[in-house]
């Protein structure tokens, strides 16, 4: 475990050099992630919409793809429902990709998926990959909002990425929907990367990170905690991510720190939530200080 | 429900809420049980010959039969019983409608279950399955052989590179 804990430390540092290498060459990445998780409603929109602007506000370029034809939502997390051109429009070669792409929070660029179920029915989501390949050389993070289940229109999301996070919860129907797609992942020869657990209560009938980590063999990326600050910004006048509604949410601190591992970024001093007023006040003696110095 | 139980859910419910009582276990069984019947499901091809890893494919991808064909319908290598007379079949059956609708990506029959013919680096994928399966699942079929026989001629190569620099060695 040691060992283990040491490799994907030497990895992470590995990966932290080579990235800020080629971002200092001006050359992009081009990593391209499905997030899926196979169950619905274990948070893969809320984690692919806040992931992005993570990574968007260190000045990354990042695209998100709202791959769930059938069932957009990723959209209307971004409060950006009403855009003419839609991944469908060019699916069906009605449009081409650069019309589709559009300017979303905190420098984040978005591709929306269209919400008229007539045009879902004439849509081949196989075609995804050919959409997304030219792509990667102008983005970093290319991320991908797979819909839940194993039918065609996730495999076309996974198949599409190089790379599979899989969102979960920590229960174990969430955890076998986790394992089902990391074997269709492998079986289309993607790579299962890492998991977020979602919805953590840090209740005594939860599957343990160890057991999850075990069951599924990949490394754990970052713990959310069920906060309800999630929930409640669904329900603004103006919807947003709680990256941009609240930032300083438990549950939006918890998907930076896992965001930035998913990058191999060194993770920056976070603020944690929940910090003490004698903390606060000295950290900000501290700033004044540095300032006069 | 009585007046008294009900009472009694909800002073229940208030003081759970109240002393931050966690009344979960830990589902170890049925998790254990769980794990036990996916991982029945994970397919490790670690073999050198063909027939075994087609056969082991078939697992990993969930179909009946596997045969691959050169365009011709000359057979490679099945899983199936009467595999020639198939890969012959599927070859002009395949040359037959890509003639009529050019650019055919892939045949798909069904009848007692389905019967798909993919074209794929100059090869016929002939699979049999009870359900169809989408384009994407069948060139990942297709490119798990490919890679298996990359990686064997390269191996076959090394191996006759090393043979016969042994032999000019020899002499």
């Amino acid at each position: 475990m040691k060992k283990r804990k040491q490799a994907l430390k030497h990895k992470f540092k590995l990966n932290l050099i080579l990235n800020k290498k080629r971002i200092f060459k001006g050359e992009f990445l081009g990593r391209t992630i499905c997030i899926a998780s196979g169950k619905g409603g274990t948070g893969k929109t809320t984690m692919t919409a806040n992931f992005g602007i993570a990574l968007a506000e260190k000045s990354l370029n990042v695209l998100l793809i709202d791959a769930d034809v059938a069932m957009a939502n990723l959209s209307l997390l971004l409060g950006m429902q009403a855009s003419p051109i839609t991944l469908h429009n060019v699916l069906l070669g009605e449009a081409s990709t650069g019309d589709a792409i559009y300017d979303g929070p905190k420098g984040v660029k978005f591709i929306p998926s269209g919400l008229s179920l007539q045009s879902y029915r004439r849509v081949d989501p196989e075609k995804l990959k050919d959409i997304i390949e030219p792509l990667k050389s102008q983005f970093d993070f290319i991320l991908v909002d797979a819909p839940a289940g194993v039918d065609k229109t996730v495999l076309a999301a996974i198949n599409a990425c190089d790379e599979l996070l899989i969102v979960t919860d920590p229960t174990s129907p969430a955890i076998a929907d986790a394992f089902k797609t990391k074997m269709l992942a492998q079986r289309l020869g993607k790579k299962p990367i890492g998991v977020i657990v979602n919805f953590v209560r840090g209740e005594k009938g939860e599957i343990t990170n160890l057991d999850i980590m075990k069951m599924l063999e990949l490394p754990i990326y970052g713990n959310v905690p069920e906060d309800t600050d999630v929930r409640r910004s669904f329900m603004q006048e103006k919807v947003a991510p709680i990256m941009v509604w609240k930032p300083n949410a438990k549950a939006a601190l918890a998907m930076k720190q896992a965001a930035y591992k998913l990058a191999s970024l060194k993770e920056e001093a976070v603020k944690q939530r929940g910090e003490s007023f004698i903390t606060k006040l000295l950290n900000k003696l501290k700033s004044l200080f540095k300032k006069k110095k | 429900m009585s007046l008294a139980s009900l009472v009694k859910n909800a002073l229940r419910k208030f003081a759970e809420i109240l002393l931050a009582i966690d009344s979960s276990v830990y589902p170890e069984t049925q998790f254990n049980s769980v794990k036990e019947i996916l991982s029945r499901d994970q397919v490790s091809i670690t073999s050198r010959d063909l027939k075994e890893v087609v056969k082991k494919l078939r697992k990993k991808h969930l179909v009946d039969g596997i045969s691959v064909a050169n365009l011709n319908g000359s057979l490679i290598i099945s899983t199936e019983p009467n595999a020639l007379k198939e890969a012959i079949t599927s070859a002009a059956l395949y040359q037959y409608i890509n003639s009529e609708i050019s650019n055919s990506k892939a045949v798909m029959i069904k009848s007692n279950g389905w019967l798909m013919i993919l074209p794929h680096a100059d090869k016929l994928y002939i699979v049999r399955a009870d359900a169809s399966l989408t384009e994407i699942e069948l060139k990942a079929l297709a490119e798990d052989v490919e890679r298996f026989l990359m990686i064997e001629n390269k191996l076959n190569g090394m191996q006759e590179s090393n043979e016969k620099e042994e032999a000019s060695i020899k002499t």
